[in-house]
């Protein structure tokens, strides 16, 4: 019953606040003659209901396919359970064509009529009941000129490459582009990767390791047309990497599920596979029509249960940072099974006057909280690779070397997206102590800065950043930017569920 | 070690080494740039970086500089969309840019700035968005430019003030 103390473990304090319009303070005791002066402790008990409605439901339609995506309730109505869905397909009369249950917001409905229309309906639940139903409008299906099923299998092919070049089967490009049937299609896009690929790989054995295998299984595939002549296949990619590491026996497993977008340029007969991005439509986007504070709830930050000092912290060396570097290149980076939320978010709370070492430093702010608070391990590889995630200090830290993931936001969202373990909290409500949140703003092509939550007490969301103001909230972040033309538009909170 | 001395007199006596010669210094670039076109008046709250790249974005308009403008632009559009954008601005702007402007910079200038010029001369209005771009901010302050269809770049923002300093710089929500 008692949320907010069950999840913040044994630091926990309480805080006495005077009644409001109160002009002083007075004190009895709980023996005080006057019984009505006695202090009492009320505990409201909230009793949990069914979640609310969900909401903005998207429907991609593709050839015999369609991809809905939905923001979860605002309400989630229990604490500590996310909501699960119930996703019906309807024709247009009503009739229901396919259910599904899903855990997060996003169901694919496949052997579609192309010639008939469909609409999605979703009912959100939860141990304590059903929510209200949502519908989407109706959408209709259209054939992929060439068929469906080839550009699933280019995608295919692409990722098999791809890993080949990981593992170093393939030792470039080129050679993993000839060795495949269909090679010409992704040739180009994986000449752009190769650096990183090989960078990866080559990163890996300074450390005494290398990849053994990487496999990717595609499943919910859905094409549709695209812009003009393009062709997008939206799927989603798991994928299993095995790491050997010298000297010791058997291999690490490592990979990660996510929510992929494939474009293909096609002219004729012809195709060529142009982009790779993360599917953003998975994230948790802010209506235009609701204001942005009543998305999340809002009350004041007097009221939060913001982290004690954390007698875990890690003590600042005179440079600035933390001293203990020279441990964290140990190989040992594999022993510990999660991200500790709390140390995390505890971290954020008590370092954010740590040197600023970027322009933009909300990232690299966030890493390090991730890193020397929450004991997220090292991942090694090319500077630029999704797959890494590092840093370097050499000459007693005065020249510093990080992977972009370490310190660029959309680099760490994609990170956590396909190469490290992690949920999308699918509520801004349930967030909690540890969670990462990132901001996409309208104008901008990517997410662009990174702050890490501290406290949750009921919906208001405190955060700890490197940006304006370094103890805010997500409401006045959100607030803020309400500008008329460039808003915060969308926003991810991650979970990290592992430290590997 | 001789030749170095030797080209350095022949440039000498060519006049092309002076003090006020051009330069690579991006101090000396910016004196020059300044001292080259009006000086601009500014109301709010801006950063080093958000009056320099407002600046710079505002000299190379008057200058029609398109591939320079384009230059400026943040990884938010493509290069043909940065280029159009140039385009459009100079198209629309250029007649203000070389007069007299002032430039509201509203909220904050830590790493994304949303800016209004006021033209004087031609009484139009422009709304700018700057931020930091790059990883972690290293390629410095740029601007959006993702306006590549000509009317959409000549529209004046609806939400601002007739004058500059009219909402106290503080975004309206």
């Amino acid at each position: 019953m008692l949320q907010s103390w069950m999840e913040r473990g044994t630091n926990e304090g309480l805080v006495l606040t005077a009644p409001v319009g109160a002009t002083g303070a007075s004190y009895h005791s709980g023996a005080a003659a006057d019984a009505s002066k006695r202090p009492q402790l009320v505990v409201e008990y909230v009793p949990p209901t069914a979640p609310g409605a969900a909401s903005d439901i998207r429907v991609g339609a593709g050839d015999t396919a369609l991809l809905a995506t939905w923001n979860a309730p605002l309400d989630p109505g229990a604490a500590g359970e996310e909501p699960r869905y119930t996703v019906r397909l309807e024709r247009a009369d009503g009739s229901m064509v396919a259910e599904q249950e899903t855990s997060g917001p996003r169901a694919v409905f496949s052997g579609l009529d192309n010639a008939l229309t469909y609409r999605v309906a979703v009912t959100p639940k939860n141990s304590f009941g059903a929510g209200a139903v949502s519908r989407s409008t109706l959408t209709q299906g259209a054939t992929v000129a060439g068929g469906a099923a080839q550009y699933g299998a280019y995608v295919q092919e692409y990722l098999d490459a791809r890993g080949k070049i990981m593992t170093g089967a393939s030792l470039i490009a080129a050679d993993a582009a000839a060795e495949a049937p269909r090679g010409s299609v992704f040739r180009e896009l994986l000449s752009a990767q190769e650096a990183g690929l090989v960078g990866g790989r080559e990163g890996l054995e300074t450390q005494g390791q290398s990849y053994g295998s990487a496999s990717y299984v595609l499943s919910d595939v859905v094409v549709s047309k695209g812009t003009g002549t393009d062709v997008v296949v939206r799927a989603t990619v798991t994928e299993t990497v095995t790491i050997r590491t010298a000297g010791m026996e058997g291999e690490e497993q490592t990979g990660g599920r996510a929510s992929r977008r494939f474009t293909f340029n096609v002219s004729g007969e012809s195709a060529v596979l142009a982009s790779e991005v993360d599917d953003t439509d998975a994230g948790l986007t802010l209506s235009a029509t609701v204001a942005a504070e009543t998305q999340v709830e809002a009350s004041s930050i007097e009221n939060s249960d913001v982290p004690s000092d954390d007698p875990g912290s890690i003590p600042l060396g005179e440079n600035g940072f933390p001293a203990q570097e020279a441990a964290a290149f140990q190989l040992s980076a594999f022993r510990a099974a999660s991200v500790n939320g709390h140390g995390t978010g505890n971290w954020a709370y008590n370092n954010t006057g740590v040197k600023w070492e970027y322009p933009q430093d909300c990232t690299n702010f966030v890493s390090k909280a991730l890193y020397y608070g929450g004991g997220m391990k090292f991942r090694w590889g090319g500077r630029k690779t999704d797959g890494a995630w590092w840093q370097q200090y050499y000459l007693f830290g005065s020249v510093k070397n990080k992977s972009y993931t370490w310190s660029g936001a959309e680099n760490l969202r994609r990170h956590f997206s396909g190469h490290r373990p992690a949920t999308r909290v699918a509520a801004a409500g349930s967030a909690r102590v540890g969670d990462i949140i990132f901001f996409k703003w309208k104008n901008e092509r990517v997410y662009n800065h990174a702050a890490v939550v501290t406290a949750n007490a009921r919906g208001n969301i405190a955060l700890a950043q490197h940006g304006r103001n370094s103890h805010t909230t997500l409401n006045d972040i959100l607030t803020y930017y309400r500008s008329k033309k460039d808003p915060i538009e969308r926003i991810v909170i991650i979970r990290p569920t592992s430290a590997k | 070690m001789r030749w170095p001395r030797r080209l350095a007199a022949a440039l000498l006596s060519l006049g092309l080494v002076t003090a006020c010669s051009p330069s690579n210094d991006p101090e000396a670039r910016y004196a020059q740039n300044y001292a080259d076109h009006e000086p601009l008046h500014v109301v709010g709250y801006p950063s080093t970086g958000s009056l320099r790249i407002t600046q710079e974005a505002l000299w190379r308009i008057a200058d029609g500089a398109e591939e320079d403008l384009a230059g400026l632009a943040t990884g938010d559009a493509t290069a043909s969309e940065a280029q159009k954008t140039a385009t459009n601005w100079i198209k629309s702007f250029q007649k203000g840019a070389v007069g007299k402007v002032s430039a509201d910079f509203y909220g904050d200038g830590v790493d994304r700035q949303t800016v209004v010029l006021y033209f004087h001369d031609t009484k139009q209005v422009k709304e700018l968005h700057v931020r930091l771009d790059g990883n972690a901010g290293e390629d410095g302050w740029r601007v959006v430019m993702n306006e590549p269809d000509p009317k959409q770049a000549a529209t004046a923002p609806t939400w601002a003030p007739t004058a500059p300093g009219g909402l106290d710089s503080n975004i309206p929500n």
